[in-house]
This record gives structure tokens, C-alpha cells and sequence, in this order.
């Protein structure tokens, strides 16, 4: 059994392939997935395959992350009175609670449970407020 | 399962879903019955996954 790169884990490495093939055709992918295979031997492929099968929680926590951010993004939004929002997410707006919520809407800081919630239904109030 | 939980098992199932490509593409290469069978399995294992998950979301 061949293997170009032992010291990188197998999930790794076929997580590295997986990327690149991404964006690609199915005809471009399928010709990068057998010339890799064709460098690594059969069987170091296939283990790589089954373990980078195995691994979805780092790209889970990834993809999370940006979702959240994503759906946070309009806080920053200049026409957004931040200070309201504080006050009508954590019921007050001293200083301590708005430093962590700036820290939260820069992506430094978890969101609470049932925050994401309540940042959701206040936005829908919003934006209903700005319809004539 | 609350709005996070949801959009945390939508995020899953594309990821699944892109896994099962990857891995159905792989195995077109494979000329081995015993790996390609073994590929076949970790294909069946994240199909039951992908189709657990999306009964979760329908009755939501």
C-alpha cells in the first residue's frame, strides 16, 4: 500500500480532494478522483474515503457558524438602532450587555439559546414597522 | 426542534448530501468488489442518515 503524505490524517487528505472537486464537472471530477487514486493505491484510498465519510462534524461546526453569521449579518446594517435591539433582546442596555453584544454580532461571542429566535421575530417587527 | 436545531440538521443534510457524490464518484474508480463493497456501506450508512433526517424535517 502506497501513501505520498503519511503524516496527514486520512480524512484529511481526502477532505483536501473533496474540496477541490467541488466546483468541478462531473466528468473533471471523476477524471481528479482516479488520478488521485491512481497516486495513493487503491486501498489508501478507500480508507481515506471511509474516514473522511466518518468526519462531517468539522465541517458541521464550519458551515454552522457561517449560517449564524449569515443570519445575523442585518445587525450590522447602519439603519439598525443597535442599542434598541440590545435592550429588547436582554431587557436592558448597560454596558457590560452591550459590549457582548457587539462581540456576539462580530462572531466572538456565542448566541445565547433562543436568542437566534428573538433576534428572528424582532427583525420580522421591524421590517413590518417599515412597510407603509 | 427549535429554528437553530433545524437550520444545524439543513446544514447537515447539504453536507451529507455533497458526501454521498463525493463518495458515489470515488467508487466508480474502485476495481475491487471487496472495497467497492465497502464503500457501498458507508454509501448506505449516510443515505439511512440523510433519509432520517429529512423525515425529521417533514414532520416538523
Amino acid at each position: 500500500m502506497s501513501n505520498k503524505n503519511p503524516q496527514r490524517r486520512p480524512h484529511q487528505a481526502a477532505k483536501k480532494l473533496y474540496e477541490k472537486t467541488k466546483g468541478m464537472s462531473p466528468r473533471q471530477r471523476d477524471q481528479a478522483i482516479l488520478a488521485y487514486k491512481n497516486q495513493v493505491g487503491e486501498e489508501e484510498f478507500v480508507k481515506q474515503m471511509l474516514a473522511f465519510a466518518d468526519d462531517t462534524q468539522e465541517e458541521l461546526q464550519a458551515l454552522s457558524k457561517d449560517t449564524i453569521m449569515l443570519k445575523t449579518k442585518w445587525l450590522n446594517e447602519s439603519w439598525v438602532n443597535k442599542s434598541d435591539i440590545c435592550a429588547r433582546l436582554y431587557g436592558k442596555k448597560d454596558k457590560s450587555t452591550v459590549g457582548y453584544f457587539a462581540l456576539q454580532r462580530q462572531g466572538q461571542k456565542p448566541w445565547k439559546p433562543g436568542q437566534l429566535e428573538k433576534l428572528d421575530s424582532i427583525r420580522k417587527e421591524l421590517m413590518e414597522s417599515l412597510k407603509i | 426542534m427549535n429554528l437553530q436545531e433545524r437550520e444545524k440538521l439543513i446544514a447537515r443534510q447539504e453536507i451529507v448530501k455533497s458526501k454521498i457524490d463525493f463518495l458515489v464518484a470515488s467508487q466508480k474508480t474502485i476495481t475491487s468488489q471487496h472495497l467497492k463493497k465497502l464503500v457501498q456501506q458507508k454509501i448506505d450508512e449516510l443515505l439511512d442518515e440523510f433519509h432520517l433526517n429529512k423525515q425529521r424535517l417533514d414532520n416538523e
